[in-house]
Parts: structure tokens; C-alpha cells; sequence
């Protein structure tokens, strides 16, 4: 009796264990079929985006497309960088080969990892990080987030891509760019003025210790690399406090770097009414001019670097920033004439 | 850490799944609540302390009221009917100080955490109206996360142990893990101890049966969220944001993507909410059953945010229903023959009127809120009031109740309720909304949608097709699960390959039509935050 009852166990376990194992067997060939198909369509999205590089921005990806090692100067960041720093224009004042690194929203765990790839092709004399995107991420869970975000788009990069998988014409595109990452926009939408915008406080905003860490790393990375690096505050009315202004000097003691905060060092010279593209988040070609200028002064200041032009060996770089200047006529020409055309029709 | 990111999807509930099936069975209750504990910690740091409070409140009041009733039937054992009566009606009455003592605390710390502002605010109104100096200085509280929820539960479990539906809970674990399973902290669905509590404690093994179907709940809700949520967000916000006057067309589309945005959003968590339970082999009560497809604004409410509805018909309807005053009343009109119609009437109006105050007031601290509750209240008692009308007219018309007609006619009234009621919910103060309300009247231009309306919203004309489309795939399945002729269990029982079609279509329907990552703003969680 006792042994029946023990066979019918056994033959319970045994029915149970094979039903485990045909329900593990299906669970791993169902997820096995999906990372064929996200690997795929990752591969698809890369090829529409015309990029092998993991990225939003497409101008951003044109990094990898230039000359090795032929990069002096890189700034990177959010969207703050690609909107305020025009490298065309640095080449026309002082020479200096530069690329504006910024995708929408970026965190420091990807800038940290941007990082590690670009230093595999270039090595800048001197990196400005920017500092906004430090001040994204408030929470753990906002932290962790981008981590987990950051990790998943390395091998599956359609996660990245996703919003262009219907672009078609971007499998004509090249990956090379004569904006160099930046992008050129000239709307201007004035903000909503604060009155006491630039006043004066003691409070701190806090970084979260995450936020910092990968900071640190990029920082760490960059001076091993031999690169100079510069804690950069791109002119923004919307998300700029004083009181992130102090965290950043803070910031820039702490790990013994420079600081340029130009939202306080040019409030004079940025024009709120013309400056902007979008009511004081972004600046537009007029602000993105007069930052480029200021940083050009900067680098001569601080900075020995090489002037390039007239070195045959970066007649690519002049003819690109000949080429950018008759774009951006092109667009302003363009620009005024829908002016015209709409104050016609108005009248 | 909202249920909609990776932090959540990715790692958290991933990691909470592992532990759990690693660990022997009688420890997976404790991985639960420290789960839920990290959860809320993530959320709301050191708040926590008030969940804990919670649970630590309601299990002292819950055993006090078992105290007391154990003693009165040791007291009243072998008495006269009469004395144990007596004996009954005094312990009675200690128990009823006991609840209200209880139920005042709970919601005491949930008005002082989430109201304080709100008075405050209107009474230093009210001084510079009179021309004095501010009464408060108004300082910023820090709420802690499902404030509104957990404590709905905590005030229906000691009220159930009062009323006898429910015995005291003597095992603080149960009572933690009833306040903070980890999926329904940050927005519910609201659930009654008999629910959720021994289920939850019960803590059975993960199967794969549960495992695919939660999966497939999960990726519903964030097809929902992400895709048509989320996209509808960026013209919603571009339009109730704006602070300059707007034509009457651009408000009704706005308020109609507003309320598809909100049951996307909300219904859509609520799967995700869902299926993440079910992975543990726990059913959650439903929040959503086909809410469009609701024939009157009373009966949109038992389809829509169920568990609140049921929370608040369960312990503020009910109760005053029997009330003292309320019995009067059906006495009083019996004896003087006022007819069915009229007693019903003020009847409803005098239990309904609290449960909307209070659905008004739940939502928050706005005037708005409490317009929204009102709103409800005035149109679900003209719809009691003028049912015995409507009926001599259908039959004097010779209308069938429940022909297609009739039915379409009554959903799509319904829609327009629901959609001016969202319309007063999202504008930013009440005030915005009545401007918004009445340039539907007043300055109705149907070519405004055409150009200066929407022309910040950087929709691509993609976005448009997607959330078109995708809606009409979520009112599909609606419309078959409406007609039963749809389930989980349905599905798991389509051939494989077909099932797995339906699966892949699903994941990568988010994954590629996401309104995600660069390009989007990430949409924090709207009922998250009442």
C-alpha cells in the first residue's frame, strides 16, 4: 500500500518535473526567438539611422566619421550642447577642430560611456562637460533608470532608434556632418521673465551621489586620457538656478576643475527676447553665436592650442565651415522670405 | 519609480520574482514586505515610516476592538437578555469611540499631509479679502507615495473589524504586507482586507502559467501607456498649459485626447499593476471594466475606478444610508405618502452628496477637485430625477430602452459628460476651466485646429496616425471583452504560434511605437500623485 502510494508520488514529481521542464523549455525558446528579433531590428533601426553608433542624434554619430585623433576640442552633454556651441564657427575664429556631443535629455551614464567610445577614435586636448545634465536625475529611481537605460542600448539600440524607424531617407544618409553635432535653429520664443533670475543665494542643490559618481568616472577617464576638462553651464533661462550655480563651484573645488558658468558671466550679453528657440530652454543660432564666441576667447585665454588653417591637412575642416556658413545663409535667406510671404499675405 | 520604467520592469520586479522563488516558501511573505518597504523607500525615502505607522496603528486598533469584544461576551455570557443588552449597547459605544478615534487619525494625518496647504492657503485668502495680515505661514509638506490609497485601506480594514466582516488581525506582518504589496502602493487598485490579505500571505510558487500571463497584462498596460498615453501628452499639455484665450474646437479636442490620455494612462497601469501580481499568483480586484461603453455617468462610475467606487459605497454611502436621519426621512415620507420617486430622490442626494465631496476632495487640494465631485454629484442625480420622465416620454414615443439606437444614443451622452467633467479635471485652476468650457460657446472656430491651435505640438503627422490607430485597436478589445468574447485565458488557449504572433506584435509594438526616450518627455504617472 505504502509503496503504491510511494510510485504514485514518484510518478507525480516525474510528471511535474517534465512539466517544468517543457514550461522552462518554452519560456527560454519564446525569449530566445525575441532577442533574435530585437537583435534585428536593432540591426535594421542602426542601418535607417545610418550609424553603427548606439545614438539619438544623428549629427552626434558624424564624430565617428571624422579624421582619428583629429578633434581638439569636445564638448558633451544634453541637448544644451548641440543647441549653444557651433564648432564651424570656432574653426572660423581661432582654427580649433571641435564637436558638439549632445542628445536629447542625457544622463551621465551615458556620457560616461559616449566617452569611452570616442576616446577609442579621438583625444581632445580639452573636454567641456556640460553641467546641466547633472541636475536631471534627482531621485534613486531616476538614477537607476538611466543606468538600466544606459545598459539596454548598447545591445539592443533600437530601444534608442525607435522614433526613427520610419525615416526612411536615412538609409541615403551619410554618417559624416559638416554641422559637427550642432543644430542649427532660428526660432526665437522669448521666456517668461523671473525678476529675481540672477539674485543671490546661499542654498545648494544637491547632486545625487549617483550622478556624481559617473561624473567622477568620466572626469577620471578624461584626465587619464590626458585631456583637459572644464565643468561648462551653457546660457539656459529655463533650467538654470543660482543655487545650481553654487553646486557646480562646489563641484569644481571638490574635484579640482574649472568652472564656466556663462548663464552668470554673460547675462549681460544674452538677449532672453532673441536669444532662445524655445522660451528659455535652448538658445538658437543667435545665442549659439555669441556662446562660441565667448568660448573661443576662453580657449585662447587658458588654452595653447594650434591654430589649423591654412594646415592643408584640415582642408576638409575649411571647406565644411564653408559649406556650414552657405547652409545657414541659405536657411536665413529662406527664413526671410516666408516672413515676407506671410506679412503679404497678411496685408 | 513609476510601474511604467525600466528601473521597475528591468530590474525591480525581475529581481523581487528571483528572491522569491529562490527563498523557502515560509520566508517569500517577508521578501514581500521588505520589497514593498524598498519600493516606498525609493519613492519616498524615510515617508516610509508613515506606511509602517499605519500598519502598526491598524493592528493595535483592530486588536483593541477584538479585546472589547471578547470581553463583552465574557461579560454578557449567562446574563438576562436584557442586562447582556445593556451590556452589548455600553461595549457598543466604546467600540464605535474606538473607530472614530481610529478612522480620525488616519484621516487626520491625511489632511494634515495633503489639505494643510490648501486651507492654509484659503483662509490667508480670506484674511487679504478682509484686508488682514495672512493667518499661516505655508510651508511645503512632504507626502509620502499612495497616501490617498493605502490609507483607504487601513480605514475600510478597522472599520470591517468593527462591523464584524472581518476578525482582527493579531499578525502585524499581514497587516504590512496588506498596506504595501509593492505593485498597488503608488496608485492602487484600493483593495478590502478580504481581498488581498491571506492571498497575499498565502505566498504560492511562480508558475509559468502566471509568469506569461502577467507578461502579457504588463505589456498591454505599457502599449497603453507608452504609445497612446504618453503621445496624446504632448498636445494635451501644450494646449491646457497655455494661459492665452483658445477657440472652442481647439478645447474639445484637447479635452477628448484628455480623456483618452487618462484612461490610457490610468487603465493602462492598472494592467501593468495587474499583471505584475498575477506573476505572483495574486488576483487584484479591477479598476477598469469597459468604462466607454457606460450608458450613464452613475453607471461610468461602477466601470471606472472601480475600487475607489466600491470604497466609497462600502463605507460612506452605506453607512449613511442607515443613518439615523436618513431613516426618519423614509419614515416620515411613508407616513405622509410622498411617493416612491421623491423619497428615492432625496434620499440619493443625501448619501450621495458626501461620497462625490469626498471623490473630489481625494483627488486633492483643489477647487477644481471638488468642482469635479459636484459635477458628478448635480448629474447623476438629474439623471434619478428625470428617469420617470424619460420613461413616460420613450413610451409615448415608442422607443426600446435597449435598442442599438437608444443604447449608442445614451453611450455617446455619456462620452460628452465624461469628456467636460475631464475638461474641468485637468485645466489648471477652475477658473481656466470655465474660460475653457465657455469658449466652446463663445469663440467655436473649427479652422483654428488647423493652425494656430496645435502649432506647438511637435507631433509628426506618424504620431497622429499611431495614436489613431492603436486606439482603435484598445476600443476593439474593449468592445470584445465587453461581448466576453476575449480573456487572458482565451488567449492562452490559441495555438501556439498564433499566440506567439499576438505576443511578439505586442512588444514590439511598444518597443517601436513607445513614446519613450529621447525626443519624448517622460510622463510621470498622473495618479500618482493623489
Amino acid at each position: 500500500m505504502q509503496k503504491r502510494s510511494e510510485d504514485g508520488d514518484f510518478e507525480k514529481n516525474r510528471a511535474e518535473i517534465m512539466s517544468n521542464k517543457k514550461a522552462a523549455g518554452r519560456i527560454l525558446s519564446f525569449l530566445g526567438i525575441l532577442g533574435i528579433l530585437l537583435f534585428g531590428l536593432s540591426r535594421a533601426s542602426v542601418l535607417m539611422n545610418r550609424s553603427v553608433h548606439p545614438l539619438f542624434n544623428y549629427a552626434t554619430s558624424g564624430i565617428f566619421a571624422e579624421e582619428k585623433e583629429s578633434i581638439d576640442v569636445l564638448t558633451i552633454g544634453d541637448s544644451d550642447v548641440y543647441s549653444g556651441l557651433i564648432p564651424a564657427k570656432l574653426w572660423e575664429l581661432s582654427g580649433i577642430t571641435s564637436f558638439s556631443w549632445g542628445e536629447p535629455a542625457q544622463r551621465p551614464p551615458e556620457t560616461y560611456s559616449y566617452l569611452k567610445k570616442i576616446y577609442q577614435e579621438q583625444n581632445p586636448q580639452v573636454v567641456f562637460i556640460d553641467v546641466n545634465h547633472l541636475f536631471r536625475d534627482e531621485k534613486l529611481s531616476d538614477n537607476l533608470d538611466s543606468i538600466t537605460r544606459a545598459a539596454i542600448e548598447k545591445p539592443f539600440p533600437v530601444v534608442l532608434y525607435h522614433r526613427k524607424l520610419d525615416s526612411f531617407q536615412n538609409f541615403l544618409a551619410q554618417d559624416y556632418t559638416i554641422t559637427k553635432g550642432y543644430l542649427y535653429r532660428d526660432d526665437a520664443k522669448k521666456p517668461k521673465m523671473k525678476k529675481n533670475h540672477f539674485k543671490e543665494t546661499g542654498k545648494i542643490t544637491a547632486i545625487h551621489p549617483i550622478t556624481r559618481w559617473y561624473l567622477e568616472r568620466s572626469v577620471e577617464l578624461c584626465r587619464k586620457n590626458g585631456s583637459s576638462v572644464v565643468l561648462l553651464y551653457i546660457p539656459t533661462y529655463k533650467e538654470w538656478t543660482y543655487s545650481n550655480h553654487n553646486a557646480v563651484m562646489e563641484l569644481g573645488s571638490e574635484l579640482g576643475l574649472p568652472v564656466l558658468d556663462l548663464n552668470l558671466e554673460m547675462q549681460e550679453e544674452i538677449d532672453w527676447g532673441t536669444d532662445t528657440a524655445d522660451y528659455g530652454y535652448h538658445l538658437n543660432y543667435s545665442g549659439a553665436q555669441k556662446v562660441t564666441d565667448r568660448i573661443a576667447k576662453y580657449l585662447e585665454d587658458n588654452y595653447d592650442l594650434e591654430d589649423h588653417r591654412g594646415d592643408p591637412a584640415y582642408q576638409r575642416w575649411q571647406k565644411d565651415s564653408e559649406a556650414f556658413r552657405g547652409e545657414v545663409e541659405k536657411e536665413i535667406l529662406e527664413k526671410e522670405r516666408r516672413e515676407k510671404e506671410r506679412q503679404m499675405q497678411g496685408a | 519609480m513609476g510601474y511604467n520604467t525600466l528601473v521597475y520592469l528591468i530590474l525591480f520586479l525581475p529581481a523581487v520574482l528571483l528572491v522569491y522563488q529562490l527563498v523557502p516558501q515560509r520566508i517569500r511573505k517577508y521578501i514581500l514586505i521588505l520589497a514593498g518597504y524598498v519600493y516606498f523607500y525609493i519613492c519616498s525615502k524615510w515617508l516610509v515610516l508613515y506606511v509602517f505607522g499605519t500598519a502598526l496603528f491598524i493592528h493595535h486598533i483592530g486588536m483593541w476592538e477584538d479585546v472589547l469584544k471578547k470581553k463583552c461576551a465574557a461579560e454578557a455570557k449567562g446574563l438576562e437578555r436584557k442586562e447582556q443588552s445593556l451590556i452589548r449597547s455600553r461595549y457598543k459605544r466604546m467600540e464605535r469611540i474606538l473607530l472614530i478615534f481610529g478612522i480620525t487619525v488616519l484621516l487626520g494625518v491625511l489632511g494634515y499631509l495633503k489639505y494643510s496647504n490648501f486651507f492654509e492657503e484659503n483662509l490667508n485668502l480670506l484674511a487679504a479679502a478682509m484686508g488682514r495680515d495672512p493667518f499661516f505661514v505655508v510651508t511645503k509638506t512632504a507626502v509620502p507615495i499612495g497616501i490617498s490609497f493605502y490609507t483607504l485601506q487601513a480605514v475600510g480594514y478597522i472599520t470591517d473589524v468593527y462591523w464584524e466582516k472581518q476578525s482582527a488581525e493579531y499578525n502585524l506582518g499581514k497587516l504590512m504586507l496588506f498596506l504595501c504589496f509593492f505593485p498597488q502602493v503608488m496608485e492602487g487598485p484600493i483593495s478590502l482586507y478580504q481581498q488581498t490579505g491571506e492571498q497575499l500571505w498565502n505566498c504560492r510558487g511562480l508558475t509559468a502559467e502566471n509568469l506569461s500571463q502577467g507578461a502579457v497584462r504588463i505589456f498591454w498596460g505599457l502599449f497603453k501607456k507608452l504609445v497612446i498615453a504618453d503621445r496624446l501628452n504632448v498636445l494635451v499639455k501644450v494646449v491646457f498649459d497655455k494661459e492665452t484665450d483658445l477657440h472652442g474646437s481647439v478645447v474639445i479636442v484637447a479635452a477628448i485626447a484628455y480623456t483618452i490620455q487618462l484612461y490610457m494612462e490610468f487603465s493602462g497601469i492598472m494592467d501593468v499593476v495587474a499583471g505584475s501580481g498575477k506573476m505572483f499568483g495574486i488576483i487584484l480586484p479591477e479598476n477598469f471594466r469597459q468604462p466607454f461603453f457606460a450608458r450613464s455617468a452613475e453607471e461610468f462610475w461602477r466601470r471606472w475606478h472601480i475600487s475607489l467606487g466600491v470604497w466609497f459605497k462600502t463605507y460612506i454611502f452605506y453607512p449613511v444610508s442607515i443613518s439615523g436621519p436618513v431613516k426618519k426621512w423614509n419614515r416620515f415620507a411613508r407616513e405622509h405618502k410622498l411617493g416612491r420617486h421623491l423619497t428615492r430622490s432625496v434620499l440619493s442626494a443625501v448619501c450621495l452628496l458626501p461620497v462625490w465631496l469626498a471623490n473630489g476632495l481625494w483627488h486633492g487640494p483643489r477647487w477644481s477637485y471638488i468642482f469635479f465631485g459636484i459635477y458628478y454629484f448635480v448629474i447623476i442625480m438629474a439623471e434619478i430625477l428625470v428617469t420617470p420622465l424619460r420613461d413616460k416620454l420613450l413610451e409615448k414615443l415608442g422607443i426600446n430602452e435597449n435598442s442599438r439606437g437608444y443604447t449608442a444614443f445614451r453611450i455617446v451622452k455619456t462620452w460628452i459628460i465624461v469628456v467636460v467633467g475631464e475638461l474641468f479635471f485637468r485645466a489648471e485652476t477652475l477658473t481656466r476651466g470655465m474660460q475653457m468650457f465657455a469658449s466652446i460657446f463663445v469663440s467655436f472656430d473649427a479652422w483654428a485646429l488647423g493652425g494656430a491651435g496645435f502649432e506647438a505640438v511637435e507631433l509628426r503627422v506618424v504620431d497622429y496616425i499611431a495614436v489613431l490607430v492603436c486606439t482603435v485597436v484598445v476600443w476593439i478589445v474593449d468592445y470584445l471583452k465587453e461581448k466576453d468574447r476575449i480573456s487572458t485565458e482565451k488567449l492562452a488557449s490559441l495555438k501556439t504560434p498564433v499566440r506567439w504572433a499576438v505576443y511578439y506584435l505586442l512588444i514590439f509594438g511598444v518597443i517601436i511605437l513607445g513614446a519613450y526616450g529621447a525626443g519624448y518627455q517622460a510622463v510621470d504617472l498622473i495618479y500618482a500623485k493623489f
